[in-house]
């Protein structure tokens, strides 16, 4: 089943400890399609929790931009688990994957020059934006497990 | 997160404007480019991208316009970006340099900046 919700007994922890209850985690196929899936739960964690739409905006760009990386490069066929959370202070959001490992906090990942348009990397774009609108980033390989997480200061 | 392009094509400026509305993003950037692949042929020489119902672009979307200004350099043509909201122009200024890209805040201002062009290719 598409964007099915993880039960509580198997939430992944994060990186990041907010101590909160308001935490949410969703188990997506490895599809950029899946994308809908990843819109749909935003939406709904927002409803209960809303926040500036350019904020929102924002989070749901870095979502998409990891999804479609993680979904596209990774090489993985088990499902990514997309968490998010937070306090009155910061917002997380987590990704873990079975994929390659691959970490995007790594400044050689960079893209430097967007000006020559034949270079551009398919999913470098993408990074590079979640590092600019994010606040901190984490990132942990665990046996074969990636965990990147995203910290957003509200 | 859905995507509504509606096509406009002025013959006189040899112009094509695409009106997007909605949200161009990973799951919608193809449709765009197929939009201006089918649509956008050799005797145009501006496209223009206006955006003034654009809620959300991510990089799939900024790579379609980048992949469209790579078309129409290739005959020496150019493409404009009209209209786009805040949260659309934070987005573009996230990715720094935007290589000969034309930026207009609506289309009053594209319009000046077409009619200088033809006024220039007159007096040669």
């Amino acid at each position: 089943m598409s964007g099915a919700i993880v039960t509580a007994s198997s939430k992944p922890k994060l990186l990041v400890d907010v101590k909160t209850a308001h935490q949410v985690s969703l188990s997506l196929q490895p599809k950029v399609t899946e994308l809908e899936s990843v819109f749909g739960a935003l939406d709904d964690y927002f409803t209960s929790f809303p926040l500036q739409t350019i904020k929102i905006n924002n989070i749901k760009l870095i979502c998409e931009e990891v999804f479609i990386n993680i979904a596209s490069h990774s090489g993985t066929t088990e499902n990514i688990t997309l968490t998010i959370a937070h306090n009155e202070d910061h917002l997380v959001i987590q990704f873990d994957d079975q994929g390659l490992p691959f970490d995007p906090c790594r400044d050689d990942e960079k893209i430097t020059d967007i000006s020559n348009i034949d270079d551009i990397k398919i999913g470098g774009l993408g990074i590079e934006m979640v590092k600019k609108m994010s606040d901190e980033l984490f990132y942990q390989r665990k046996g074969n497990l990636n965990h990147f997480c995203i910290l957003i200061k509200l | 997160m859905s995507l509504s392009i509606q096509s406009e094509y002025n013959q006189e400026k040899a112009l094509i404007t695409f009106y997007l509305d909605g949200s161009l993003d990973g799951l919608t950037a193809n449709d765009l480019d197929s939009k201006v692949n089918e649509e956008v042929t050799s005797n145009i020489e501006t496209l223009v991208f206006d955006m003034k119902e654009l809620e959300y672009i991510s990089s799939a979307g900024i790579r379609s316009v980048l992949i469209a200004l790579k078309k129409m350099k290739k005959c020496g043509g150019r493409v404009a970006l009209t209209n786009r909201q805040p949260q659309i122009i934070k987005v573009f200024e996230i990715m720094a340099a935007l290589p000969d890209l034309k930026l207009f805040a609506n289309q009053k201002e594209l319009d000046g900046y077409l009619d200088k062009i033809q006024a220039k290719v007159k007096d040669q």
